[in-house]
């Protein structure tokens, strides 16, 4: 049996449910058709019902991912078979040649301008703007440029230009473009695979109809939001084909069967008033039901939002003056409207992605009469495929909006951990031991500052000898070094190699980007990651001062200044562990609490559920067979322990160290738990003479008695208490099916926490100060973690001292408290005032 | 010729939404005055009162501004909000001390939102280099 699981498509689906298997301890390949990851959030503007931008949500995701060492991302490629069984798969995967060595690209651009080819129409903006024929693909990662062989001339003729080598490669100083690459088969050999490989806009006959290919200001609802996007073709402003604003828009939802379309239109039309207040927008729509709590208070907001919504009959466009629509419709009150409008959007059907068929004939799995990948035999789970072993999760099975993609692909990591539970942890990469220098506060700072050139990009426009030497002469600064790129590592090794150094600056690209490199050449030379600072000389200096070499010059001094300050107040840390109690805590014996509870008993994990009701049948017979089954396979694993006719008493703790209280006919029991899941009825209240845990653990639920939690698309299981979870009813109202999904998706985000024995979670925590400290406790209400509480304690000579503490196991980072205390009382990790308040001096002054 | 006054601003930036935003100005190259300089923050919510008042009674800049996620967006869930309700009490110390209200400024912007940086950056220069240096410094 293989640790491991192919996911196939790295839209938000496939992403959360390669994170939520690494995170469990199984090594994850995430194959994905297109150059970049994130699939259509990465392509849409806003998000409903959240109203929050998507690809500033997603990118910190897919950053995670990158990072992650046992998440291969395998982009530009394709499955092209899968044989064998459950447990032991072997998958051929065939990648794509980019024309650029990934390894050896760094991301500089260098060689776009040079490309003699433009006009390169981008796939990513649905054939908007234009590009080289060396580019990226997307903003986002991999970020590694792309040849297109269609357009470049090179691969086309086999010249470009009048040298010898064509331009971009004599521009690539780094020798990263490499025209002999072949596409090439790789064998992978995995445990499970799951389908994540989501939908696309349907263009069929009907868009014509509409106008579409023949108005130009007639699109489709993803273009649109290209469109809407500050990173879309037009930087976030709607233009028509002419250029100028459109004042009046009309969206037309195309399939009134789902209810993501319509969600879509609003959001767009949404997103269009708060550009600009004086645009006209209309939705038009064929009744749409819309009952999800969250989906109509949105719609709410934004007919608040002077977005018009209007149920309609027989929509008909013509092409009218100056490039406008006349568009026709009948109301619901039968009445004949004409309007014409500047744009019109149509929200075509969502089908199965254009590649999904050849996949599910490479890897012999049925799809249903639509396209989607789902099953035509008896077994009723939503997730299984026609193949064993083979699940499927997000908009490749229906459409659907990202919040529930998510919760299905936590559902689709916990059937693949359930599977192979046998072999977690059997094929993770091995962690780098680190051996650091040993270092105390006494130590006098010696710093090893690197200045990167990154090509030209920093190089070309700064004075980098007047840099250098300026870094030179900062204090503690003990040696200075110029790279072309820094980021090969050669030279800060180097430099590392001869002792005496104990922290490193370097001045380069965005840490956001290269903090992970840097760290581990940190590490490698011994020296604490904690005790490196990266100075934004790239993104913050020469690509936004690059008509003004000096000014910009006196910047990047300024900087180093600055982060050789902070450099110096750094100190070494070590990530903080947490014991964790491995064992979880179900509140609720519902189709959806059994089935969390059934994921976790199979993933091997110790599980204890506890029901008021005397017997989980009660549950099973106002359900399907389907829960009967559930529970039956439930009663016969030794791991889950089925408390009935029994309540929850006091419930204590924090993530992973949980304990609570259950109170049988047979009397009080103790249990300690990692993590915790409420999966009872919607009405339930909880308060009863035994305890509160709602109030123990600070729930809280909506006007209409449902929970709720974490703000945001991706994380509807979550409460904000860490290490709390919520599913199936309790937080909504759904189905049985739905709620099942619900419960499994809760079993992979509670596995996440108890399959470990330890959290591992970093130090850049609040530090309380106690002698500053006088027990004020102002920091106590804004902690969004509650991790600050009041203490008092006496001294040895009898006197009281009231204090507050921080739990290192719930502190965030965020600097909330710090921000709050009058006293300078309570710091973060590497962002104490002082080390801040040097900065800002060092701002002031002159180089 | 007498030299333009070149004001000195510091950005006070959230680790997720606004730092990021700075980022993309870059990769999109929207240029903007070299005298805004970032200060990475975990979040908004981080930023005592006392480092935006000092940087400026003190007079280590001539501006001061606090960049975060938009409401709702916020890493913390609500540090944005933290973070504005402390603005709040530093406009009236800016009134105390005498200090133009235009020295200080909150923002919100999102990771995607780098030219929106690179146009606040570009007001606030503008704005500042009207005002004339902060009466603080010596
Ligand atoms: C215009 C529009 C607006 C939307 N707005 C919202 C919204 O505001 N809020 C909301 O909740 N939802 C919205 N949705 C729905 C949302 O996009 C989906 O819920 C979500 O993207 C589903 O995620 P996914 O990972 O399942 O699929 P996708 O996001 O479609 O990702 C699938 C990934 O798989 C890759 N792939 C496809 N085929 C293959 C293959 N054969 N091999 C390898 N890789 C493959 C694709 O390239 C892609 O990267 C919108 C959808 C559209 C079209
Ligand atoms: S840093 Fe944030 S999460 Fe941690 S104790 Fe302070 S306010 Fe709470
Ligand atoms: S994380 Fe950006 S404002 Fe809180």
């Amino acid at each position: 049996m293989k640790g491991s699981v192919l996911v196939v498509g790295a839209g938000p689906a496939g992403m959360r449910a390669s994170s939520e298997l690494a995170n469990q301890g199984f090594s994850v390949f995430l194959v994905e058709e297109k150059p970049t990851i994130g699939g259509k959030m990465a392509q849409i503007d806003k998000m409903f019902p959240s109203n929050e931008c998507s690809s500033c949500t997603i990118l910190p995701r897919m950053l995670e991912i990158v990072n992650d060492p046992n998440i291969n991302i395998i982009a530009f490629a394709e499955v092209l078979s899968i044989a064998g069984k459950p447990g032991d798969f072997k998958v051929k995967v065939l990648k794509k040649p980019r024309y650029v060595d990934p390894m050896r690209c760094n991301a500089c651009t260098d060689c776009f301008p040079v490309c003699p080819v433009g006009g390169v129409p981008m796939e990513y903006n649905l054939g908007r703007g234009a590009s080289k024929a060396i580019s990226f693909y997307s903003p986002f990662p991999p970020r590694k440029a792309l040849i297109h062989p269609e357009k470049c001339t090179y691969l086309l003729s086999g010249e470009c230009g009048d040298q010898e080598q064509p331009p971009c490669v004599q521009a690539c100083e780094r020798r990263a473009i490499d025209f002999s690459q072949k596409p090439v088969t790789g064998e992978l050999h995995v445990g499970a695979v799951i389908i994540a490989t989501g939908s696309d806009e349907l263009h069929t006959d009907p868009l014509a109809e509409y106008g579409y290919g023949k108005m130009p200001n007639v699109l489709t609802a993803l273009e649109y939001e290209r469109l809407l996007s500050g990173m879309g073709p037009s930087g976030g402003v709607v233009k028509r084909d002419d250029g100028t604003a459109p004042q009046t828009v009309a969206w037309y939802v195309m399939d009134s069967a789902s209810p993501i379309g319509f969600m879509t239109a609003v959001t767009e039309a949404m997103g269009t008033a708060e550009k600009n207040s004086n645009a006209s927008v209309r939705v038009l729509h064929e009744n749409t039901n819309i009952s999800r709590e969250t989906y109509s208070d949105f719609i709410q907001k934004a007919q608040e939002a002077n977005v018009k919504i209007v149920p309609v009959d027989a929509v008909a466009a013509t092409e009218g003056t100056d490039g406008n629509i006349n568009i026709s419709y009948q109301t619901a009150g039968r009445e004949n409207q004409l309007a014409d409008v500047n744009m019109f959007v149509l929200v075509p059907p969502l089908a199965p992605s254009e590649s999904a068929q050849k996949l599910a004939q490479n890897i012999d799995v049925q799809l249903n009469p639509w396209g989607f990948f789902d099953k035509q035999s008896g077994d009723t789970h939503p997730i299984h495929t026609s193949r064993e072993g083979i699940f499927v999760c997000g908009s490749a099975l229906e459409p659907k909006g990202i919040d529930d993609a998510a919760i299905q692909a936590c559902a689709a990591a916990s059937h693949a951990a359930a599977l192979l539970s046998e072999a977690r942890g059997t094929v993770l990469a091995p962690q780098p031991e680190k051996k650091y220098l040993p270092i105390t506060s006494e130590d006098e700072p010696s710093i090893a500052a690197l200045i990167c050139k990154c090509g030209p990009n920093i190089g070309g426009l700064l004075d980098i000898n007047e840099l250098a030497e300026y870094t030179a002469s900062l204090p503690y600064v003990k040696q200075v070094e110029v790279a072309p790129f820094g980021c090969g590592g050669g030279e800060i090794r180097e430099m590392l190699r001869r002792k005496g150094f104990n922290r490193v600056l370097v001045g380069g690209c965005s840490p956001k980007t290269h903090e992970e490199v840097f760290a581990m050449y940190a590490e490698g030379g011994g020296i604490n990651r904690y005790l490196m600072e990266i100075v934004n000389l790239r993104n913050h200096c020469t690509w936004v001062h690059s008509t003004d070499p000096k000014a910009a010059t006196e910047k990047a001094k300024t900087l180093m200044r600055m982060g050789a300050r902070r450099v110096a107040l750094q100190e070494p840390l070590e990530d903080i562990h947490i014991p964790v109690s491995p064992a979880a805590l179900v509140i609720g014996g519902t189709p959806s609490g059994v089935a969390c509870a059934l994921k976790l008993a199979q993933a091997d994990l110790q599980v204890y559920l506890v029901e008021k009701e005397s017997d989980l049948s009660v549950v099973k017979a106002n359900q399907s067979t389907f829960v009967g089954r559930l529970i039956d396979a439930l009663a016969k694993l030794e791991n889950a322990r089925i408390f009935t006719g029994s309540e929850l008493g006091a419930v204590q703790g924090y993530l992973g160290n949980f304990n609570a209280e259950i109170i049988t006919s047979a009397g009080k029991e103790k249990v300690d738990i990692g993590s915790i899941v409420i999966a009872t009825d919607q009405n339930i209240a909880t308060p009863s003479d035994n305890g509160d845990y709602e109030a123990q653990l600070f729930l809280q639920r909506s006007a209409n008695n449902f929970f709720v939690g974490m703000l945001g698309n991706l994380n509807p299981l979550d409460f904000n208490t860490a290490g709390v979870f919520k599913c199936g009813p309790a937080r909504m109202e759904m189905g049985v099916l739905d709620a099942i999904m619900d419960g499994e998706g809760a079993a992979s985000r509670i596995a996440g926490i108890i399959s470990k024995t330890e959290m591992v979670k970093s130090p850049i925590i609040s530090i309380v100060v106690d002698e500053k400290c006088d027990g004020c406790a102002y920091c106590i209400e804004p902690c969004p973690a509650r991790a600050v509480t009041l203490i008092e304690y006496m001294h040895n000579d009898g006197t009281k001292k009231k204090t507050v503490e921080v739990n290192d196991a719930v502190c965030l980072g965020c600097g909330s408290c710090m921000a709050t205390c009058p006293k300078d009382a309570v710091y973060i990790q590497n962002f104490k005032p002082e080390q801040i308040m040097e900065m800002v001096q060092s701002v002031s002054e002159e180089a | 010729m007498e030299k333009e006054f070149e004001p000195k601003i510091v950005a006070f930036c959230c680790n997720w939404c606004s730092y990021l935003a700075a980022d993309s100005a870059g990769m999109a190259r929207n240029q903007y005055p070299s005298n805004v300089h970032i200060i990475r923050c975990m979040c908004s919510g981080m930023v005592h009162p006392n480092f935006v008042i000092d940087a400026l009674t003190k007079g280590l800049a001539d501006g001061v501004m606090v960049c975060g996620c938009h409401p709702g967006d916020c890493h913390y869930q609500d540090g944005n909000k933290r973070a504005e309700s402390r603005s709040e009490a530093i406009f009236l110390m800016l009134e105390d001390f005498g200090l133009e209200q235009e020295r200080f400024r909150l923002e919100w912007i999102s990771a995607s939102e780098g030219q929106k940086f690179a146009g606040v950056s570009g007001e606030m220069t503008q704005t500042l280099k009207e005002l004339g240096p902060n009466f603080y410094k010596s």
